[in-house]
């Protein structure tokens, strides 16, 4: 049983780009300093017309996350609040560097933390078959030696088998492009077989789509990742309606597709969804908010056990907050990661306190996320 | 020495190689590049309108639709006819831009300069605008090259940063339009503040660099120095100015000395952030990240510590005259080697192919702008400020791979019945004898095409 239950967990990684704002995703409505805090950003209790949606009496969640509402409600949702990358400049390219390679100096590692722990998710399998990046370019988090698989919805025809024949010979002699020439083309087989893969137009639905034949699919990728941007709220980023709060349905959209969708697999799967950093909790001058260290991350899927808000809470008294602005990160995201990789994936320790994250002994791993997580 | 081939010369620092460019570069390649330095040619595209204009026009139109609709109240037939012309609007717009699109395209197609447009494509992609999330500007990013960068390639790194500081489609792209100094006039009447993104985006990536050794409390002082800089009729109604133009505002500047990198500049209105950035511009943090980014762009991936060092020390002792740190570059010994390769950009990709074939650049104009978009590469759409990455690796994920071969056997399948592939092979690559067996042994003629477009050797410059 344990065996079995082994080698069908799967992960989801959604990566939103730009800097989610935390307290606008998870309002702390219950903090007595949220509503001068936030000024005009300060969303509607719980109860009021376009009101929060209450999680615990303290925190809630933005009117717009109504499938991740209803999670939390079922215990499939895990709120994470007050996290960031070991990182706490505030340049988005750094941070993700950071967040994705899983070493605390921006840009000291080549490869990333997911790519580095393959070998111990699934070590007969090559990093092509267990994982999958679902986006036009593989991200960092799954950079490394050796090509992952990858996938994007594209309109041009395919080349006749005998040219690709004879093109794949030429490639083998590239060194830098043959690696990734001999993986391209199991993407679009496997979904042929599913039937998935054409005429569809929302981009993110698409992503869905994809995402959602791949883990279906019995030789499917064990992990995906998928990415998404447009997070970076400087200006007039609205309250329950507004721009921020389109990308919240969206957002919501599709983690509740996957969880409508995966069948089966749902039981198996977590998602976790994170952000490079938070953002500024004051309002800036521009009705936006600025880059800001603390911000919050979600855990949800049938292999969580959820219902919870997890959080290092320090309050939003400005004498409380990182710096005087942001909120505090007190969870570091790699804390959040390795439970995921040994409580989930089944990653060896050991293998995750020396290779994936070198240097975090100090940073352990959060403890009962998972359902049949006996620690 | 590094030998110096004449088709190393046209496609690794032009942008591929065609008969015309072999033939003018005959047998002294070094000169061939630099020379294009001095030359007094423009790079500048022609016929654009002005960014200003074309910011203005929007501006307009938006203020029209909210008139038109306000009047509409509940009428249903005035509603959908105000729905209908904004959709045509929006439609023109989108012709517009497409039409700018296919002129640039076509202009690095058929220049006679092809270094030169490399190196304002090198700036422009330095100095990012996308119109991603930014409908304000979608008509005006072209126009913004053209008045910044094409305009500036014979004068110092501080002209041009000032060029693009005071765009309007800058300032309103990163949100400087919007700035308002807290302790300004309009500030403290109208409780407006500080947007800091410009100010961080011009340490981190045009001048500085992240690690170019600034703080918050720097970021905070560079975004109230340039508070002002503005836009008129943007989304200040209240600025008194020319509708879409670059303007300074008095009552929108934060008032006082402000202290950046442990200089203090006094208050002097608009100048305080010319200062500002000009020191900016010949800080040595900048000269390094200038020298990296041209190191990397025309050596290698991994540019060498002494290759940036050589580059960097020009930057300084020329206060950053451009010709002189492009001059630098492009002699570095390094960036002749054989074993030196950059992985062409998809926008260079599909340049280099209808320079090579001799296809006129505005031919089929839709469809290339489609398989841009496709390769996620289509100009003014980077997903970050920072621009398109300048690495092999950001490029050819298997998927992005993909779709280079597809693009490449379908072009083939299009052209090879009027084009010999052999001889076509001689002019765009330097090719390997198994590309060569290869193209003699194909099937067809237009497979020897698509294979010679499809293949390892033609992805690389």
């Amino acid at each position: 049983m344990a065996d079995s239950q082994r080698a069908t967990t799967r992960l989801v990684l959604v990566i939103l780009r730009g800097g989610m704002d935390g307290l606008a995703a998870v309002p702390a409505y219950g903090d007595p300093h949220y509503r001068s805090g936030r000024g005009q950003l300060a969303l509607n209790d719980p109860g009021q017309d376009g009101g929060i949606l209450d999680l615990d009496g303290f925190f809630g969640l933005h009117p717009r996350l109504k499938s991740l509402h209803e999670m939390y409600g079922s215990g499939e949702l895990t709120v994470i609040h007050g996290t960031a990358p070991a990182y706490t400049s505030r340049s988005h390219f750094d941070a993700q560097n950071v967040l994705e390679s899983g070493v605390p100096t921006p840009h000291a590692a080549r490869d990333g933390w997911l790519y580095r722990s393959l070998e111990g998710v699934d070590r007969g399998r090559t990093p092509n078959n267990i994982a999958m990046s679902v986006g036009a370019s593989i991200p960092l988090v799954l950079r490394g030696e050796r090509p992952v698989g990858s996938w994007y919805p594209d309109s041009f025809p395919d080349p006749d088998d005998d040219t690709m024949a004879r093109l794949l010979a030429l490639y083998g002699n590239d060194e830098v492009l043959g690696p990734s020439a001999s993986t391209m083309m199991t993407a679009d087989e496997m979904l042929d077989e599913m039937g998935e893969g054409s005429g569809r137009s929302n981009p993110m639905q698409q992503l869905a789509e994809a995402t959602i034949g791949f883990l279906s699919h019995r030789n499917g990728p064990r992990i995906v990742v998928l990415e998404n941007g447009g997070w970076d709220t400087h200006a007039n980023q609205g309250t329950e309606t507004g721009t921020l709060a389109g990308r919240l349905q969206q957002l919501d959209g599709l983690l509740g597709a996957l969880r409508n969708r995966l069948g089966k697999s749902w039981r198996d799967t977590a998602i976790v969804v994170v952000t490079e950093f938070g953002r500024t909790v004051a309002v800036n001058g521009t009705r936006g908010t600025d880059h800001g260290v603390g911000g919050a991350a979600f855990l949800l899927g049938g292999a969580v056990d959820g219902g919870k808000v997890v959080s290092d809470w320090q309050g939003l008294a400005s004498t409380k907050l990182f710096e005087g602005r942001d909120l505090q990160p007190g969870i570091d995201q790699r804390q959040l990661f390795k439970a995921v990789l040994v409580d989930h994936l089944r990653v060896d320790s050991g293998m995750v306190d020396d290779l994936v994250f070198p240097d975090s002994k100090h940073r352990p791993r959060l403890n009962g996320l998972f359902r049949g997580d006996s620690t | 020495m590094t030998p110096r081939t004449p088709r190393r010369a046209a496609s690794h620092f032009g942008l591929g190689g065609s008969r015309h460019d072999l033939k003018e570069i005959g047998d002294a390649p070094l000169g061939w590049v630099l020379a294009q330095l001095d030359d007094e040619r423009s790079v500048e595209i022609s016929g654009l309108p002005a960014a200003k204009n074309q910011l203005a026009r929007f501006f307009e139109d938006r203020a029209d639709s909210r008139q038109a609709q306000r009047m509409a109240g509940e009428d249903d037939r005035a509603l959908a006819s105000e729905r209908r012309r904004r959709r045509e609007n929006r439609q023109r717009m989108q012709w517009d831009v497409g039409d700018n699109l296919s002129d640039r395209f076509a202009q690095a197609v058929a220049t006679e300069t092809p270094v030169k447009e490399r190196l304002a494509l090198f700036w422009s992609n330095h100095f990012t605008v996308s119109r991603q999330g930014r409908p304000q500007i979608t008509s005006a990013c072209c126009a913004f090259e053209n008045e910044t960068i094409r305009i500036s390639l014979d004068d110092h790194f501080s002209d041009l940063l000032l060029r693009v500081a005071s765009h309007p489609v800058m300032l309103v792209y990163l949100d400087n339009a919007q700035s308002v100094g807290p302790g300004s006039r309009m500030g403290r009447r109208r409780g407006r503040g500080l947007n800091e993104n410009l100010a961080r985006e011009i340490l981190e990536l045009h001048t500085l660099g992240v690690d170019g050794g600034y703080t918050q409390m720097d970021v905070l002082a560079l975004a109230k120095i340039i508070t002002g800089w503005t836009v008129g009729n943007g989304n200040l109604r209240q600025v008194d100015a020319e509708p879409g133009a670059y303007t300074f505002v008095p009552y929108l500047h934060e008032p006082g000395t402000h202290k950046l990198l442990g200089k203090s500049y006094s208050d002097k209105g608009r100048e305080q952030g010319v200062e500002a950035l000009r020191d900016l511009a010949r800080h040595p943090s900048t000269a390094r990240h200038i020298a990296t980014k041209l190191v990397r762009h025309f050596v290698t991936d991994v540019p060498d510590e002494a290759d940036i060092d050589a580059v960097a020390r020009v930057y300084m002792d020329t206060d950053g005259h451009l010709p002189s740190v492009h001059r630098a570059v492009l002699s570095l010994d390094s960036a002749w080697s054989p074993g030196n390769r950059k992985l062409k950009t998809p926008y260079e990709l599909l340049v280099s192919a209808f320079r090579g074939l001799e296809i006129p650049g505005h031919r089929g104009a839709e469809q290339t702008m489609g398989t841009l978009r496709t390769m996620d590469h289509l100009p003014f759409t980077a997903s970050s400020p920072a621009g398109w990455p300048d690495t092999a690796r950001y490029w050819h994920a298997p998927t992005a791979l993909q779709h280079r071969i597809e693009w490449g056997v379908e072009v083939g399948r299009r052209m090879g019945n009027s084009i010999d592939a052999m001889s076509a092979a001689r002019v765009l690559v330097d090719a390997t004898p198994e590309l060569i067996a290869s193209l003699a042994s194909s099937e067809s003629p237009t497979q020897a095409l698509s294979l010679l477009l499809a293949s390892p050797d033609f992805q690389w410059r």
